[in-house]
């Protein structure tokens, strides 16, 4: 299967200046593959670079050096005129805190994407309500976000991330704010999403619990690929053991199980 | 330590501050230049100087009622930095701080950016001051005399007066507003301004109809009844046609972001192209927020345009209206007592100066004079008047004529012959009238009503019983220019109307008034100076102990004179006009851009969730540009609306008392406060788009 994201020696330098001593590398040197269809979790912890590096992927930050392929093209030297249509199209986001737009229902919401894109106003409306009752949340499309429970804004984001069927679905700490309940609701969307759709979803994680239904787990630590945990044919509980004792080791970066 | 803080907090939030900052220092400048009117004096000379003062001391006192005005923006300005850091202002008390340390750090970081503020604007106000004596000069049509760079003293003392006031007023409101709210509530401050409200759409359809109603019914009634200034029984119904528009202006705004909401969504297509939802629930959610005070605004903006083009107007009217009123380089004129001998005649009067003393034929290159005579003294004189005109022609008399005829103080009516008329029109170069052996004409300068009157009268060809002849009115219209004009005076300040009658008619008749009027063969300066010695006469003992049957000289003007009277009276309409609007728009715009800023620096987070999820930044400038655009735009819509309805009937009243041609003057004041108001967008516009650019490209933390 083709990669639908490649990052090779990605190294990302911030506050490179005058005075060097203040430079902190907060990537030095990652490289990793996600085939199309799969389903990664980055773990590490706190300070290791995993934002940083989700932020290069999503083309929202510019790495110092290295390259991102995704869907085979380049987009760390992309012309920002053209990168805005390149996340449009290829990319979805979703993030710790939703970010929906408090002006919109959750149904334009999750109908932007598609609008920008100039898909025509009938055809917006039956995806919306597709991808919606996918996800569960058809019931409150018309309400603004600020009257929906936090599950249910989180899922709302992840419909606005996956309407525009984009290659590569990025998601920093989605459950991040999620209790239990409601991280498990977000993660099993996720999953099948991931298993009846093939989205490709590359998920930053601090849970161990949110880790273990995904496919991969890559480790980061200090700005490197520390290891890597494929689930392979193990149950879910078992993979989530497994990744408890990766974390153990690195030390730090996990919550409790839950 | 808290200073420290203090300093620290107004350098980071410099953004926030700038607007504060701007407002505060452009209101100190406007404010210290426009009362800095009286030093501005000096620079003229002594006629226009003396109309200065007087204008210095009227500005002083509607320096108060703009003060009020301009505090209301500073605390207006100081309110949305408050809001806009209530957060900061939480943690610090969450983190330890007492209410007490809390408040001093806001005092602390106001009086920083106040002071500096101060400083601006004192530097600005006192460039602008500058200025202004050209402009001042300019509209007493006068040239500025040895300029120099000056400060007025008092100027900057009231201004400081003033502020420190202000300052003071908008400490209290921050500390009480601190106080006011809770912890909880500094904390969710954030929080709560995204909440959206839109009224729904029962609610918006009921309040634009009713506004559209109301406003309808205002303009209505406006253009039936005119502006109130024939009586006092127009007033009230002025006043409600006033509330009128009020509460219609007000729900018009209420129903826009509903009615915006409602249209944009109708437009299904295009509601789900690009980012126009957005564009749309923004702007919706912003006229909402702001609905009342955009309609304030709108009216703010109404008052000063409306203000701003009468005074215009009537600055035009009295000033063009000297070629009319002051035809003749100067005029004199004496009146015969009662017991004058009729016999005796028309006396000239340029010789009767000349036995007094003074030379006029020294200065004269042509001169020439006219008679009115006592209709009393002739026959069938006595019951020619105003009235009865009116009611033999069924014409009814305009509005003050009819009141001072009501209360018994009927002005009397002038009767000149015809070759009297034959001089004024000669002087004027225009072509004689012949009335022929019975015809008679009006002559009326006073104001087109008056006109319009004697023009009915006419019209209705009513005949004047004179001396046993029976005149009746000739076919020419009501002369209302120059040639109508028996001496120099200030726009309206002529007689009533005058009627020319036959030489014949008058034969035998008591001379009332001789008015003399001269051309210069001399430069004005120096024809003035003799001029205003025979006028002299008409004070001194010349005029008691002269013969007691020749006439007593009693006026005299030169048309310099009257220049300076209409230029004195123009000028400063116009220059309270000038003031008076220009702080009106100035405040309006800035309440508008802090609004505008505050909502686009809300509107930071969305703008950047924008760009992450793939919108170009053309798109999005173009909504935030639109959206801006759209909530500048509204309330100048609508004043303007208002403006045309009410403008009409300055016109018409302008034109009652004579004036063509002012609709210019008022279309040329719009058109320089519209673009002032659209340099605040601009400004605005551009501000908030830094904002906006700057704080999307940030990557996300
Ligand atoms: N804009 C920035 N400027 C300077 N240094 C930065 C910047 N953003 C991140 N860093 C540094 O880069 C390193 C990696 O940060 P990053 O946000 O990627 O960590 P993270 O793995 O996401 O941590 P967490 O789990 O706490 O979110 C950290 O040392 C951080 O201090
Ligand atoms: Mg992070």
């Amino acid at each position: 299967m083709a990669s639908a994201l490649s990052v090779h020696g990605l190294v990302k330098v911030y506050g490179r200046g005058k005075s060097a001593g203040t430079a902190t590398r907060a990537l030095d040197g990652v490289s990793f593959d996600v085939e199309a269809g799969e389903f990664v979790a980055i773990m590490g912890p706190s300070g290791s670079g995993k934002s940083t590096l989700l932020n290069c992927v999503a083309t929202i930050d510019r790495p110092t050096e290295g390259s991102v392929l995704i869907g085979g093209r380049d987009v760390t030297g992309m012309r920002s005129r053209d990168l805005a249509d390149f996340r449009r199209e290829q990319l979805g986001f979703i993030f710790q805190d939703s970010n929906l737009l408090d002006a919109l229902t959750c149904r334009e919401n999750i109908a932007l994407p598609l609008t920008i894109g100039r898909v025509p106003a009938r055809q917006v409306v039956e995806r919306v309500d597709a991808i919606a009752t996918e996800l569960g949340v058809a019931s409150v499309l018309d309400k603004y976000p600020y009257q929906v429970s936090g599950g249910q804004r989180q899922r709302v984001a992840a419909c606005r991330a996956m309407v525009g069927g984009p290659t590569l679905v990025l998601a920093d700490e989605p459950t991040g704010a999620l209790d239990s309940k409601n991280s498990r609701t977000l993660l099993e969307r996720f999953d099948e999403m991931n298993a009846r759709q093939g989205a490709t979803i590359l998920m930053v994680t601090h849970d161990s619990f949110a880790a273990s239904f995904c496919g991969r787990v890559l480790f980061i630590r200090d700005g490197r690929i520390f290891t890597e945990l494929r689930r392979g044919d193990v149950d879910r509980r078992e993979f989530f053991e497994r990744i408890m004792e990766v974390v153990a080791t690195i030390g730090g970066g996990s919550d409790d199980a839950r | 330590m808290l200073a420290k803080l203090a300093l620290g907090n107004v350098r980071r939030s410099a953004r926030d501050f700038a607007i504060y900052f701007v407002t505060l220092a452009l209101g100190v400048a406007v404010f210290y230049a426009f009362n800095s009117i009286g030093m501005q004096a000096g620079f003229l000379d002594d006629y226009a100087s003396q109309l200065v003062q007087l204008i210095a001391q009227i500005v002083s006192g509607i320096t108060v009622f703009l003060a009020v005005v301009l505090g209301f923006l500073m605390v207006y300005a100081n309110s949305y930095l408050i809001r806009r850091r209530k957060r900061e202002m939480g943690l610090y008390q969450v983190l330890g701080m007492t209410r007490g340390q809390v408040s001093l750090v806001l005092t602390i970081e106001t009086l920083l950016a106040s002071a500096g503020s101060l400083v601006v604007g004192f530097a600005l106000g006192i460039l602008l001051s500058q200025l202004l004596v050209f402009v001042t000069a300019a509209l007493f049509d006068d040239a500025v005399r040895n300029f120099t760079f000056r400060v007025s003293g008092e100027a900057a003392l009231l201004t400081l007066e003033c502020f420190a006031v202000m300052f003071v007023v908008m400490l209290l409101v921050n500390l009480v507003s601190l106080r006011r709210v809770s912890l909880s509530d500094l904390m969710g401050a954030e929080r709560a301004n995204e909440r959206i409200k839109v009224r729904g759409l029962p609610a918006t359809v009921v309040l634009g109809v009713a506004g559209v109603a109301l406003v309808g019914l205002a303009y209505w009634r406006l253009t039936r009844d005119g502006l109130p200034v024939a009586s006092t029984d127009q007033y009230q119904g002025f006043l409600v046609t006033t509330a009128i528009v009020v509460v219609g202006t007000v729900a018009l705004f209420y129903a826009l972001g509903g009615v915006i909401l409602a249209l944009g969504r109708g437009a299904r297509g295009a509601y789900y192209r690009g980012i126009n939802m957005f564009t749309v629930r923004q702007l919706a959610s912003r006229v909402n927020t702001v609905s009342l005070s955009s309609a304030v605004i709108s009216l703010i903006l109404f008052l000063a345009i409306a203000v701003s083009a009468s005074g215009f107007a009537m600055c035009a009217a009295f000033r063009t209206n000297l070629d009319v009123s002051a035809p003749y380089d100067a005029s004199l004129s004496a009146y015969y007592p009662d017991d004058a001998d009729p016999s005796a005649g028309e006396r000239d009067l340029l010789a009767l100066v000349e036995e007094r003393g003074v030379d006029l034929g020294s200065v004269t290159r042509s001169s020439f004079q006219v008679t009115s005579y006592q209709p009393s003294s002739i026959e069938g004189g006595d019951s020619l008047s105003f009235s009865s005109l009116s009611q033999a022609s069924g014409v009814a008399l305009p509005g003050y004529l009819q009141t001072l005829a009501e209360q018994g103080n009927e002005r009397p009516v002038e009767v000149i012959g015809q070759s009297g008329y034959d001089a004024l029109r000669r002087a004027n170069g225009l072509p004689e009238v012949d009335l022929g052996d019975d015809g008679y004409l009006f002559l009326c300068t006073s104001s087109k009503d008056t006109a319009t009157f004697f023009q009915g009268v006419a019209d209705a060809g009513v005949p004047i019983e004179l001396a046993g002849m029976t005149l009746h009115p000739v076919d020419v219209p009501v002369d209302t220019g120059a040639s109508a004009t028996l001496q120099d005076g200030t726009a309206g300040s002529g007689a009533v109307g005058v009627i020319v009658v036959p030489d014949a008619a008058l034969a035998g008749a008591l001379p009332k008034i001789t008015y003399l009027n001269l051309m210069y063969s001399v430069p004005a300066e120096q024809g003035d100076a003799v001029a205003s010695d025979a006028g002299d006469l008409a004070w001194g003992d010349a005029n008691v102990d002269a013969d007691p049957s020749d006439p007593v000289l009693y006026y005299e003007a030169s048309r310099t004179e009257c220049r300076y009277a209409s230029v004195g009276i123009s000028g400063t309409v116009a220059y309270l006009a000038i003031y008076i609007g220009f702080v009106l728009v100035v405040a309006s715009a800035a309440i508008l851009a802090i609004q505008q800023l505050t909502s686009a620096s809300d509107a930071v987070p969305s703008y950047r969730l924008l760009s992450e999820i793939g919108v170009p930044r053309p798109m999005a400038l173009r909504s935030l540009r639109t959206q801006i655009a759209a909530c500048f735009a509204a309330p100048l819509v609508v004043a303007l609306a208002h403006s045309a309805v009410a403008l009409a009937q300055v016109i018409k009243v302008v034109r009652a008392v004579g004036q063509e041609g002012v609709g210019a003057y008022v279309g040329a004041s719009v058109a320089v406060f519209v673009a002032v108001y659209v340099a605040y967008f601009a400004v605005t516009y551009a501000m908030a788009r830094g904002l906006v650019c700057a704080r999307t490209d940030d990557a996300r933390a």
